[in-house]
């Protein structure tokens, strides 16, 4: 009996030994952020969780083809460290975003942290990085990530841009040029809460615009039919529609067929080229968008990204791989100057002005934003946009204005400030 | 059996030595001597995952999973009732402890506590409107509920986080008289695990307890026949709706220790989740409360490792499950009772 | 009022494309007692059919006659395949196996036709709007989706109430074990029925496409209100499907109109309601 008991321990031992059990290395957990200083030759080890599988497909394969790109272009090396890249999946699942966010710090220790499609995933990922003490680097547009409960100064950073950000460089626009009276057909989750409240804010501070209806639509809908009568009848002569991916495509389509696009022009808060290809660019036409990249902005950083994008990938990118080719040159950059440590990182990003795939950014200091220009975009018809010196493959928006990033577009640091505060 | 036709659509006049021989099959449902080897067989699953899952919280997780599967399957398995609608009460398990760790205590025995009984309360009263009715129309009502439940999580933003999820719940602690622990899964999971553990070791005897309680065998009898139960004598409603609160409160149990694994409660789409918990327990096995353990284990270590290799790992997980639906129609518990006791034979017989 | 009446016209259309659905689970379970989980799995892949037929022809109109064809072809060929060894088995496997074919099925197509989804374009000679007098003009197309599934609808029910077949099918799902005992050969209409019902979600596959365009997961969230719709109406009811799969799409529509929040919900407070006052559906026999 002993010698069993003795035998079962062993046996134990030896399979704690392998590491990475439970049993064998659950406490070094959290150790994640150590490894390097100065000249190592250590791996940088870089994970991404993005949504692979579920709905939002094509974004999560863009930010894999943008974190890889970037990658390769830095010829796989920080500095002396070969850079190690793990792309896991979320599924657009938070539990799952929890679960890969713990693995990777656990079992493969990663240095930093980085990307993600929904706004439940980012939240996940951010917490369990910050327990762990892990730079995380958030991609997708949310308000919640910098905001308390979930910033934390030492790990938490965020690269794409806010909603009201977007919503406040928008609505001038808007207002102009589309129309005064405006109804709002928005998602109901977080991204189109967010969204109205950005809205019924800007909006009303230009003069002479209004809200003159809005509807939310529940998550998955795919038949926006019985919405067309309800934005008719409201009178409205501007539309702005919150949808993101399949939801877009199947709004602009149903919305075609009644010519509801001609009859008022439609304002896209989210805009990105698979869902134009998806949709088919004829129908683009007559809408108009905003959007925190676009591959035909004239400026040499952005072209170096797109033409590296192309050659890649065959297609020009998107709107979300851009957050992760900046991701990785920034972490690339940090490491090879020496910033590897959470807090070294922390001094090397805050208030950093650095010029990537979205052009000009700032990472201003006191939510870890970055403020990169805003466009607003007109989508044309082929035709037309052959003419006015586009590419009738991949359809066209034309850039009809940039808003550069800055601080009065997203909330000013003193309104952030004003919020942790109240918060404590 | 858990037949889900229009009642009454087929009532064929079956021979009482036919109708035996079905008993004896479908209960069994485990030969006897199985049945509190259960209990040893899921120590020994649970070392084997302490010891071979590379990632802790996975290790965790199939543990939480399983119970829940579990769980359920004494409602689809032992009753004949399949809900369409089992992550309800993990979810408001999920959220009553959160919520109690977030706004009142740290306290792990509180929150859970909370989690379960709250669950088991409302598990009367939804049990209450589905078990009117049976088979899929209960199916239905239940995936009602779910929905209903996802809805109100959706909305009630100021409470729940909406899709954003619930965050910062804080970590908890677990007084046991002599000492406190702090339950941290990222931090010090082996501690998390073990506890984790007893409290899924101790849910699962007390299951097993119940599946062979006198009302645990009502209850098969229902399955069976509910009219013949009804006939003698039994208030089958009664014994319906007390394994419909069980199941309720163990999968509010599990939604809890899951929120403070993962510090977090997420949202996510009710029905699918409804879904994967039911598939692990036909992939286990639906005769025995050990079969849904091992088919949560399963299909959790199926999703981690093949999505890592491929894009299209559901297309893999699809096709195990076609073939074992094919292959094994007794789920992975009918492979290890046949199989298991067939080799231990054969190597007696060898020596 | 003129927009609650236009409501009530868009309300019908959403609500056809789900009798369509609705109509199939309803014969399978009938006659099979098979809950089919893939049924929304391989409306999809009629869609990608007609997607890819629409594509080479410029029209969806050959992708009318052929999809529904192809399919019947492959519902009978999973039928004599997967789904035949399950008969007298409990109806819980019939589960895992209908949701393996799902995920089969929807990364098969990503895999082949990648994760975005494509477009079917209407076809031009519907491409115009039709003023019902109700202050706005609706599309061609949508009127005509509803004329179609009328023509299928009645199609079927003709079928079935006028043919031999038909006679035998309704028989079936009455009592199957007397009309194996008459010498029916049972399974060969088991194969037929199910071709039949997979055949017509390849109807609901091809006219959805120029609606909502098409997508791998397309079948997953109408599979459940098809679901809805199937008790809702009364199992085994082939009107019962009809009414509340309009009743439905009406219901859903108005909801858009006054609270579109709701919109979501109420199909399953309509079931709880349903269930409790009428158990046995609409129209289901008592």
């Amino acid at each position: 009996m002993r010698a069993k008991a003795g035998l079962l321990a062993g046996a134990a031992l030896l399979l704690a030994a392998c590491g990475g059990t439970v049993a064998g290395g659950g406490g070094s957990g959290g150790g994640g952020g150590g490894g390097g200083g100065e000249g190592s030759t250590e791996p940088l080890k870089v994970g991404v969780i993005t949504g692979i599988t579920g709905a939002y497909v094509q974004l999560g394969e863009e930010q894999r083809n943008g974190a890889e790109l970037a990658v390769k272009l830095l010829e796989e090396k920080a500095g002396d460290r070969p850079i190690e890249l793990i792309v896991r999946d979320d599924q657009l699942k938070p539990d799952i975003a929890l679960r890969e966010a713990q693995a990777l710090i656990q079992e493969e220790q990663v240095d930093f942290l980085t990307g993600c499609v929904s706004a439940a995933t980012t939240l996940a990922v951010n917490q369990i990085a910050s327990q762990a003490g892990v730079p995380y680097l958030g991609t997708c547009q949310t308000e919640q990530l910098n905001r308390p409960p979930n910033f934390n100064a030492e790990v938490t950073y965020h690269l794409a841009p806010t909603p009201s950000q977007g919503i406040n460089s928008a609505a001038p626009f808007i207002c102009e040029n589309l129309g005064e009276k405006v109804f709002l057909l928005l998602p109901d989750y977080a991204f189109g809460h967010e969204q109205e409240a950005a809205y019924t804010t800007a909006l009303p501070e230009q003069t002479g615009c209004s809200i003159v209806g809005k509807a939310y639509f529940p998550l998955g809908t795919t038949d926006f039919n019985p919405f067309v009568p309800t934005i008719e009848g409201s009178g409205a002569n501007a539309l702005v529609y919150g949808g993101v991916g399949r939801d877009q495509v199947s709004f602009l389509r149903q919305a075609d067929q009644f010519g509801l696009t001609d009859r008022i022009p439609t304002f896209l808060t989210i805009e990105d080229l698979s869902f134009d290809q998806e949709l088919g660019f004829d129908l683009i036409d007559g809408t108009y968008a905003m959007a925190a990249f676009w591959w035909n902005v004239d400026d040499e950083n952005v072209q170096t990204y797109v033409e590296a994008y192309r050659e890649e990938y065959g297609t020009p990118p998107g709107g979300y791989g851009v957050y992760l080719y900046n991701a990785l040159n920034l972490i690339a950059t940090a490491v090879e100057e020496g910033s590897d440590t959470p807090e070294a990182f922390r001094e090397f990003m805050e208030g950093r002005e650095v010029s990537l795939g979205q052009g000009d950014m700032t990472i201003r200091e006191c939510d870890h934003q970055a403020l990169a220009p805003i466009y607003i975009l007109e989508g044309l018809a082929a035709d037309e946009a052959e003419s006015r010196g586009g590419d009738a493959e991949f359809g066209l928006r034309e850039v009809v204005e940039t808003v550069p990033g800055s601080e009065e577009t997203a909330p000013t640091c003193d309104e952030v400030q004003e919020e942790f505060q109240r918060v404590g | 059996m858990t037949d889900l036709s229009p009642a009454g659509a087929k009532d064929a006049p079956v021979t009482d030595a036919a109708a035996a021989v079905t008993l004896a099959r479908a209960t069994g449902s485990a030969p006897a001597r199985w049945t509190w080897g259960q209990i040893g067989l899921l120590v020994v699953l649970a070392v084997v995952v302490l010891f071979t899952v590379p990632n802790p919280s996975l290790a965790i997780g199939m543990l939480i999973f399983g119970l829940w599967a579990a769980g359920l399957n004494l409602l689809v398995g032992y009753g004949g009732l399949v809900s369409f609608g089992h992550a309800l009460p993990f979810a408001y398990g999920g959220y009553a402890a959160g919520l109690v760790l977030k706004n009142v205590t740290t306290s792990a025995w509180v929150a859970l506590f909370v989690a379960t009984v709250s669950m088991a309360l409302l598990s009367a009263l939804i049990g209450a409107v589905c078990l009117r009715r049976t088979e899929v129309y209960f199916s239905m009502l239940t995936l009602a509920f779910a929905q209903l439940g996802f809805f109100i999580a959706l909305q009630w933003n100021d409470v729940t986080g909406g899709d954003d999820g619930l965050a910062g719940v804080p970590v908890s602690t677990l007084e046991l008289g002599f000492t406190t622990l702090e339950l941290n899964g990222l931090r010090d999971p082996l501690t998390f695990f073990l506890v984790t553990a007893v409290i899924v070791l101790l849910t699962f005897a007390a299951l097993i307890l119940f599946t062979e309680s006198p009302m645990g065998r009502v209850l098969q009898a229902i399955r069976e026949s509910e009219e013949r139960a009804r006939g003698c004598g039994y208030n089958t409603r009664l014994v319906q709706l007390v394994t419909f609160i069980i199941a309720g409160a163990v999968a509010g149990l599990a939604g809890g220790l899951f929120a403070m694994l993962n510090n977090f409660v997420g949202l996510q789409p009710y029905w699918l989740l409804s879904g994967v918990v039911l598939i692990m327990v036909i992939l286990g096995g639906r005769s025995s409360l050990f079969g849904p353990f091992l088919g949560a284990v399963l299909y959790l270590m199926l999703e981690s490792t093949l999505s890592r290799y491929t894009d299209s790992w559901q297309f893999f997980v699809g096709a195990i499950f076609v073939i074992c639906v094919l292959l094994f129609p007794q789920g992975l518990w009918g492979l290890l009772t046949t199989t298991v006791p067939h080799l231990l034979r054969r190597t007696r017989g060898a020596r | 009022m003129d927009q609650l009446l236009s409501q009530l016209v868009l309300g019908i259309v959403s609500g056809a494309l789900l009798v369509l659905l609705a109509l199939g689970l309803n014969l399978i379970f009938g006659l099979l007692e098979f809950i089919n989980f893939s049924h929304g799995a391989l409306y999809m892949v009629g869609a990608y059919l007609t997607s890819y037929l629409a594509a080479a022809t410029g029209t969806i109109w050959l992708a009318l006659l052929v999809v529904p064809i192809a399919m019947a072809l492959i519902g009978a060929a999973l039928e004599r395949t997967v789904i035949r060894p399950m008969y007298g088995r409990d109806q819980v496997d019939a589960l895992l196996l209908t949701f393996g074919l799902t995920y089969i099925l929807i990364e098969g197509v990503r895999y082949i036709a990648g994760s975005g989804g494509r477009r079917v374009k209407g076809p031009e000679l519907l491409a115009f709007q039709v003023d019902l007098g109700l202050g706005r003009p609706v599309p061609a197309y949508l009127l005509f989706v509803v004329v179609a599934v009328a023509l299928v609808v009645g199609g079927l029910w003709l079928f079935l109430q006028k043919t031999n077949v038909g006679l035998i099918v309704r028989a079936g799902i009455r009592d199957h074990i007397m009309i194996r005992a008459l010498g029916v050969r049972f399974d060969r209409y088991r194969t037929l029925v199910f071709a039949i019902g997979i055949a017509v979600a390849g109807v609901a596959g091809v006219l959805t496409g120029p609606i909502t365009g098409v997508y791998p997961e397309m079948g997953a969230d109408i599979l459940i209100l098809a679901f809805v719709v199937v008790v809702v109406g009364g199992m085994g009811s082939f009107w019962g499907a009809v009414v509340a799969g309009l009743l439905i799409g009406v219901l859903v529509s108005v909801t858009t109109l006054y609270a579109s929040v709701y919109a979501g919900i109420v199909p399953f407070i309509l079931m709880i309601l349903v269930m409790t006052f009428r158990p046995r559906g609409l129209l289901g026999a008592t």
